[in-house]
């Protein structure tokens, strides 16, 4: 072999040979031999076969492809670990949780609470309740039993608006010149120009009476048309009256003394007919107060209540007027 | 993105950071890989088993500044660890195998491997045509002498001497480079 002595001694072709797999058994022989007549071969041997590797592995790595490799190896991420996308699973559902969450508390808020989307809040009283509500303007309202109003507590301080869709109620209003103050009922407004008033929906008529200063009572021109004056000024002790099957309104002047008894406990009477005494304290208390003879009917009354109960009252009448009462559940029995 | 951003990335379970660690790192780590087990689809598990334990268990990466040191580590290690298991030799623990306290001056071997094969590239094209196709043939394709002196149309005999010649030169090309390395080593070193 002439290439062992040339080249500085190293059998290139040989190793060729060998790193091809196929070196004959004379050439093994020759290499062998060539490998172990110094350290120095064998340490050039050892040089050529780590380059002979890098060769291949050069030649290897012209093949990687970790665009692919990693095509393969992706779904066995999913597959077998989870975690990453477990987790963004985790966190996609405790997304929806507190969506759902969200979702439910603002039904329920919708369902119990609507002033929290509108700013409208409506106040029920039920049979027997009373309630005061004081309004962001300070105005105050008393509510009488079974009554229904609601205002939008938003807008509320620009717009003076409270709407009264049942019941009864005594209205003190803060005088505002620049708001005026707005009671909407189904077919009348009430136009307060600072002053204190009772409104009550009954089933045939709607009924204001001013206690101090001035309204206007005036048709709500979309619900009424038919009516003939289509609204009326109304001063202090004025008592102003929608029909609700003519749909006319009318003015007379307020003889009830007792109108606003049910929110004040004021009760006074001037040589009133006995029978109209009950019926204001039924009107006051809510409950009955029967006169068991029929010619108790028309006994006069003078008296002045204030804040006391309704039974101090009956027991301060019947003592008055030399009459026996009992009390059968909520009502009271006058008689002789 | 420094590596040390990716590391962070791929720490909170990023799957696009994790991809690209995925990609940069795939083809020097599987070389390393290679190298130990001389098995391609072997190589191709045990990279793949070492990402694999990185993504599950992101708190592996807690003390690791740089990727490369760790994952060459890693490689060599689970590698290490396949060959001692078909020997039948169990010593290593597994906490060994992704375990791995970084010190100041890594060495990372895959890296290492790489830019080998990068010179050795380098000195590849700097053969004589017809030296170097022979050489690629013989290397890269895998062409037997007889093959390679058949598809150029030349003598078996010519094809030794090209092989001879590249050897060599490739041999020659490399310690001249080998000590340009070091220079440049030397003068990071002293700068």
């Amino acid at each position: 072999m002439t290439n062992i002595n040339h080249l500085h001694n190293i059998p290139y072709s040989l190793i060729a040979d060998q790193a091809e797999g196929n070196i004959s058994a004379e050439g093994l022989e020759q290499l062998e031999l060539w490998k172990n007549t110094s350290p120095e071969h064998l340490k050039k041997y050892n040089e050529l076969l780590l380059l002979e590797d890098q060769l291949r592995l050069l030649a290897l790595s012209k093949h990687i492809d970790p665009q692919k490799a990693w095509e393969n190896f992706a779904p066995s991420l999913e597959n077998t670990t989870q975690q990453s996308p477990k987790s963004s699973v985790r966190k996609l559902t405790t997304y929806y949780k507190w969506a759902a969450a969200a979702a439910i508390v603002l039904s329920i808020l919708y369902f119990y609470k609507p002033e929290f989307f509108t700013g409208i809040k409506t106040i029920r009283t039920a049979k027997n309740e009373y309630q005061k509500v004081i309004l962001p303007d300070g105005s105050e309202i008393n509510m009488n039993e079974n009554t229904t109003l609601s205002y939008n507590s938003w807008l509320f301080l620009k717009n003076r608006k409270v709407n009264l869709q049942k019941g009864e109620a005594f209205f003190e209003v803060k005088h505002q010149q620049a708001h005026p103050f707005l009671v909407k009922m189904d077919e009348v407004n009430v136009r307060d120009i600072g002053t204190s008033f009772n409104l009550k929906i009954e089933q045939e008529q709607i009924v204001v009476i001013v206690n101090s200063g001035k309204v206007a009572l005036e048709a709500n021109s979309s619900k009424v048309d038919s009516v003939t004056s289509k609204s009326l000024l109304l001063s202090e002790k004025d008592k102003g009256i929608f029909n609700r099957k003519t749909k006319t309104l009318s003015s007379q002047k307020n003889t009830w003394l007792n109108y606003k008894s049910w929110c004040d406990h004021k009760l006074q009477f001037i040589q009133t007919p006995l029978e109209e005494v009950a019926r204001d304290l039924e009107d006051a208390f809510g409950k009955a107060v029967i006169l068991q003879d029929a010619d108790l009917k028309n006994r006069k009354l003078s008296a002045y209540f204030d804040q006391q109960s309704e039974e101090e009252i009956i027991r301060i009448i019947a003592a008055s007027l030399q009459l026996q009462v009992t009390k059968k559940d909520d009502t009271f029995v006058l008689y002789k | 993105m420094t590596d040390k951003e990716l590391i962070e990335l791929v720490r909170k379970q990023d799957s696009k950071g994790f991809e690209t660690l995925y990609k940069i790192y795939y083809k020097r780590l599987y070389l390393l890989a290679f190298k130990y087990l001389r098995k391609e689809e072997t190589a191709q598990e045990v990279v793949n088993d070492v990402f694999l334990k990185i993504w599950t268990d992101p708190a592996l990466l807690n003390q690791i500044q740089s990727p490369g040191p760790y994952l060459s580590r890693c490689i060599v290690n689970n590698a290490l660890n396949l060959i001692s298991r078909e020997k039948k030799q169990h010593q290593k623990q597994e906490q060994f195998l992704m375990g791995f306290q970084e010190e100041e001056h890594q060495s990372d071997e895959a890296l290492v491997l790489e830019q080998q094969l990068q010179q050795l590239e380098m000195a590849l094209d700097q053969l004589p045509p017809q030296c170097k196709k022979v050489m690629m043939m013989s290397k890269f394709d895998k062409f037997k002498q007889q093959e390679i002196a058949d598809r150029l149309n030349i003598s078996i005999k010519t094809v030794k001497n090209h092989l001879t010649q590249g050897y060599e030169k490739i041999r020659v090309i490399l310690s001249k480079e080998q000590v340009f390395l070091l220079f440049l080593f030397f003068n990071q070193l002293f700068r």
